[in-house]
């Protein structure tokens, strides 16, 4: 693997855990949930207030992460500094992104 | 008793990592042999780091946020409320960085030597904003335990 082609895996990985990552929780996909007091973990879209959906959105923003990782692993194969250039973009974007989100959504009102 | 083991874990490695991200970071600008073994051992000991904070998440959850912070008053007001919403951005921020942390070592090459600029920035804006991450999540955490760490003692 080459330099460039080991940066565009990272790079592609990262916007891929951004987006399923911020996505889940966006768009209320199902997520792994933990329940403490019952110790007992489901499939929910909207949770109840003790339900803990942090396991299941990490869990997606793995399998976004592997799957972003796949594709740089295929576009690096025949990638240009452009193209590099243009993942490191889309990178800062889906980071800023995720932030943003993750900061207006639990935003103390 | 196995959580507050565990909390205190979680903390010492907290600031562990937080220095070491600095270290990596450092490493990374000045291009200096080492800077890849600091990368690896940032990366490396915050991913430790998450996984305990993870593992204890669950008596947080019940003892801290159930039982102290969510507590609404007879006037309807959640005065401490804040402090779980504060929280909760806490550990997307450390998560985010945890990422960044193991993009800066997955990008970092020995002395930066073959790395176009584009590699070079990359790298260098991640173990940056990791870096960052970590400190605010580390700066959070610990103003949050000042009001509750595990709940009340027992």
């Amino acid at each position: 693997v080459s330099q460039r082609q080991r940066s565009l895996i990272g790079l592609a990985g990262l916007v891929g855990f951004m987006l399923a990552y911020t996505g889940c929780a966006l768009f209320a996909w199902p997520r792994l949930a933990y329940e403490p007091v019952a110790r007992q973990w489901a499939w929910v879209k909207v949770p109840s207030p003790l339900q803990m959906t942090f396991y299941g959105q990490i869990l997606w923003g793995v399998i976004g992460g592997v799957a972003g990782m796949a594709a740089g692993w295929l576009l690096g194969r025949r990638g240009a500094e452009e193209a590099e250039r243009r993942w490191l973009a889309w990178s800062v974007t889906a980071v800023v992104f995720a932030l943003g989100f993750a900061a207006w959504h639990n935003w103390p009102r | 008793m196995m959580a507050r083991l565990l909390l205190v874990l979680h903390a010492v490695l907290g600031f562990l990592s937080m220095g070491l991200a600095v270290h990596a970071l450092l490493w990374s600008w000045q291009r200096r042999a080492r800077a890849v073994l600091f990368a690896r051992l940032a990366a490396l000991v915050t991913v430790a780091q998450v996984v305990i904070g993870l593992v204890v998440y669950p008596v947080y959850r019940v003892k801290v946020r159930h039982e102290i912070f969510d507590v609404r008053h007879a006037d309807g007001q959640v005065p401490l409320g804040w402090l779980g919403r504060l929280f909760d951005i806490k550990e997307h921020f450390g998560l985010i960085g945890l990422v960044m942390l193991v993009l800066a070592w997955w990008l970092c090459t020995r002395g930066g030597e073959r790395a176009s600029r584009t590699e070079r920035a990359a790298q260098l804006g991640a173990a940056g904003l990791g870096a960052g991450l970590i400190w605010v999540a580390g700066i959070v955490g610990v103003l949050v335990t000042s009001y509750a760490g595990l709940g009340r003692l027992q």
